[in-house]
């Protein structure tokens, strides 16, 4: 029994790493950005639906949907300002680093200046329930988070394998220069991108905040683990985030179990390592691609 | 591929700087403003050093509020003794100890200062201390409760507190004071009680896990679980899982805010319950835990340094005014009571410092000064009523260094007398329940039917 509880906790961890890393994977894998603001895009994310939920009385899940578009319009803004004057320069991979570096200093300032460092916690209607099934307790709030991001990865699945607008996506992933010849709008592609990018980490915010604080500096912690997610699944590969969300989720919680839990992250990191010398690229990872 | 290989590595390795300075912000420096004044001339002129950005900043922030008003009271009434004005420094060490040290050091080698206090969280006191030692510059430590802290023989560092360890035997000395109940109900000796150990892995957590441990074990009590985890992790369930299979009859937990709430949400969740828990300050004392886990907090108890809501009269009639004083003007101030555990717990060691300590160095030897502040200090010897911490006040010295009761180290600079309280939240508010001299209320020590973790065992 114990077995399964590790299978399913780790499961639903896993889920929240990778419903977090869905958005930095795909910015990178067709920009080729690495966004380092993007744990805390998450933290506004929560501070959103914070706001939304003690202010309006508004459930995080409900707020998901509004934030979503709020967020695309974020970032349009900060790519239009902060990513778009870099690109095709030179040095442009180190530079948009350095640039969404700092921007993350900016975002966690402005909001410690806003709403000062407090802890922003949630309580939902029931508080902290959970399903049984057949003696294995699966956290309700976790539930939800895992199942938002299969529909999600689902649904972003479909849009980039069956549509005009995601062949188009690939295109511009695989070559951006055969793309221009082709006609895509490259630019519009990128912005439309990184807009979704920064959509989904905001959506995630609002989805795990009945499961943690907000404050200033709570995107730090998460963004670890999704830069590591990313990589052990596969740099761009879609699927390989969700796979590495899985894989490090249950290694945590089993090491945590069997061994230390202090030591969990270091098993996970040691996975992680073993995994990048038997296949650089990554699980998934067939170079940069979605 | 491997540019492409090369940035992503770049950009791991600057996630992980990032996350374990856990970020920071900009330097933040305000003050009454005086710089040091004529020699011979008396000058109250003090450095306060606090995270006012990062990891630390909620409780370091609110920390600074109340030295700040503590200044603001005296200053009111002329200063220190009503005749020396208090001026001050202010430096925001941005939740990292590297950046606590070198912006101490400015404060001494540039602005000339004195003393300095504060520091909040333990790793930041350790590195401070080293540099105040270098300077021979005194530091009033307010909350760095790691035992280590003043292991170093270190003549310039003071802690009015008592020491995590002290924390995590008043835990299970509790429990054993309640012998004769615990065998009533679970019936079962202290000899036979089944006591799991769980604390966040820094330096605190572990000087109050070690305190648990060697005083249950003193007890005689069975211990079947000891376990350390990061307060930054996501996930507790591995820890729950092994409690599970463990049966504890006494959980002794110690952690901060979001640990400390994402531990009782998952125990709900998971469906573990325990007969008793005591919790230890830290995250477990603050209103951002009592706001994440709402009702859930009711009847846990937690160990602090500091009784909360205590019983007045235990204070002398001074210290009462002063009391009262403080939580009216923090009430209006700031809209609501101020948390005995952070708030008045700062404000009563800078109180104890610029009303007990600063005048009698400027008595004794006519200036304030390092020097004369670290006489004054060695000079005192206050009784429990006269300081709003709650316990006497008489510190150790390189000479006569302090064997503490529980671990056995020894500590110079540390208040011998200070002692640690179980408080109790009631209705969302923390209440002292033991010992008795400072209780406002029985305590509860059998977790009740309301909370999510009872093992129903007392209903």
């Amino acid at each position: 029994m114990i077995g399964l509880q590790i299978l399913a906790s780790g499961i639903l961890l896993g889920g929240i790493y990778a419903l977090i890393s869905v958005g930095l994977n795909l910015i990178f894998g067709v920009i080729k950005v690495v966004n380092m603001a993007h744990g805390d895009f998450l933290m506004l994310g929560m501070y959103a639906a914070y706001f939304l939920f003690t202010g309006l009385a508004i459930s995080p899940y409900v707020s998901a949907i509004i934030i979503f578009p709020v967020f695309m319009v974020i970032g349009y803004v900060v790519f239009r300002l902060v990513v778009k004057p870099l690109l095709g320069k030179a040095e442009t991979e180190t530079n948009t680093i350095l640039a969404t570096s700092g921007l993350q200093f900016v975002l966690q300032n402005l909001v410690l200046m806003l709403f000062t460092a407090d802890y922003r916690a949630i309580q939902l209607e029931g508080g902290a329930t959970s399903f049984n099934i057949g003696g294995v307790m699966l956290s309700a709030n976790r539930t939800w988070a895992f199942l938002i991001c299969l529909i999600l990865a689902v649904a972003l699945y479909y849009i980039l394998m069956h549509t005009r607008l995601g062949a188009q996506v690939r295109a511009v992933s695989q070559d951006r220069d055969a793309s221009v010849l082709m006609g895509i709008n490259v630019d519009r592609i990128y912005a439309l991108t990184f807009c979704v990018g920064v959509a989904m980490v905001g959506l995630a915010g609002a989805i795990i905040l009945p499961v943690f604080s907000a404050y200033p500096t709570v995107g730090t912690f998460f963004s670890t683990s999704s830069f590591v997610v990313v990589v052990l699944g596969g740099l761009g590969s879609f699927t390989g985030a969700l796979l590495g969300g899985l894989i490090i989720g249950i290694v945590e919680t089993a090491a945590g179990v069997f061994a230390s839990t202090e030591l969990a992250q270091v098993f996970s990191l040691l996975v992680f390592l073993i995994v990048l010398f038997v296949r650089p690229q990554g699980l998934l990872g067939k170079g940069a691609r979605v | 591929m491997k540019q492409v290989k090369r940035l992503f590595c770049l950009a791991l390795c600057l996630v992980l700087a990032l996350s374990v300075t856990a970020c920071g912000g900009e330097e933040e420096e305000s003050g009454g403003g005086a710089a040091s004044g004529e020699p011979g001339e008396v000058n109250v002129y003090v450095g306060i050093e606090e995270p006012l950005t990062g990891a630390n900043a909620s409780l370091g922030t609110a920390e600074y509020n109340a030295i700040e008003m503590c200044i603001e009271m005296l200053n009111e009434q002329g200063g220190v003794a009503g005749q020396y004005p208090i001026t001050y420094e202010t430096v925001d060490t941005q939740s990292d100890a590297a950046t606590g040290s070198s912006e101490v050091e400015r404060l001494i080698t540039t602005k000339g200062v004195p003393v300095i206090i504060g520091s909040y969280a333990s790793g930041i006191a350790a590195a401070v201390s080293e540099v105040c030692e270098r300077y021979e510059t005194l530091l009033w430590e307010q909350s760095g409760a790691a035992d280590t802290l003043l292991q170093n023989g270190y003549e310039w560092t003071f802690r009015t507190e008592s020491m995590s360890s002290l924390w995590g035997a008043t835990s299970v000395d509790y429990i054993v004071s309640e012998a004769d109940y615990v065998k009533e109900v679970l019936g079962k000796d202290i000899e036979d009680l089944k006591v799991a150990i769980v604390h966040e892995d820094g330096s605190y957590g572990t000087a109050v896990g070690e305190g648990n441990y060697a005083a249950a074990e003193e007890a005689g009590m069975d211990i079947v679980v000891y376990e350390a985890y990061s307060s930054s992790t996501l996930d507790l369930s591995s820890v729950i899982m092994k409690l599970i299979a463990a049966e504890p009859d006494v959980l002794l937990l110690t952690g901060y805010v979001n640990d400390g709430a994402l531990f009782i949400r998952q125990s709900a969740e998971l469906g573990f319950t325990v007969p008793i828990l005591i919790t230890h300050s830290g995250g477990h004392s603050v209103q951002a835990f009592v706001d994440a886990v709402g009702d859930q907090v009711n009847y846990l108890l937690t160990v602090d340094p500091v009784p909360c809501n205590p019983k007045l009269d235990s204070f002398s009639e001074e210290l009462q005014e002063v009391f009262k004083d403080f939580e009216a003007r923090w009430t209006e101030k700031y809209g609501v009571k101020p948390a005995h555990h952070v708030e008045m717990r700062a404000f009563a060691q800078s109180y104890l410092f610029f009303t007990e300590v600063a005048p009698l160095a400027i008595e004794q030897s006519g200036t304030f000064s390092a020097a004369s502040c670290r006489d004054a200090i060695l000079s005192l010897d206050l009784d429990a009523s006269e300081s709003l911490m709650g316990a006497g006040v008489k510190f150790s010295t390189p000479d006569e260094p302090f064997t503490d009761p529980v671990l056995g180290n020894s500590h110079v600079g540390q208040n011998i007398e200070a002692k640690a309280f179980i408080n109790q939240y009631f209705d969302g508010e923390l209440y002292c329940v033991w010992p008795e001299e400072y209780a406002q209320k029985e305590p509860v020590l059998f977790l009740p039917s309301s909370s999510t973790l009872s093992a129903g065992v007392a209903d």
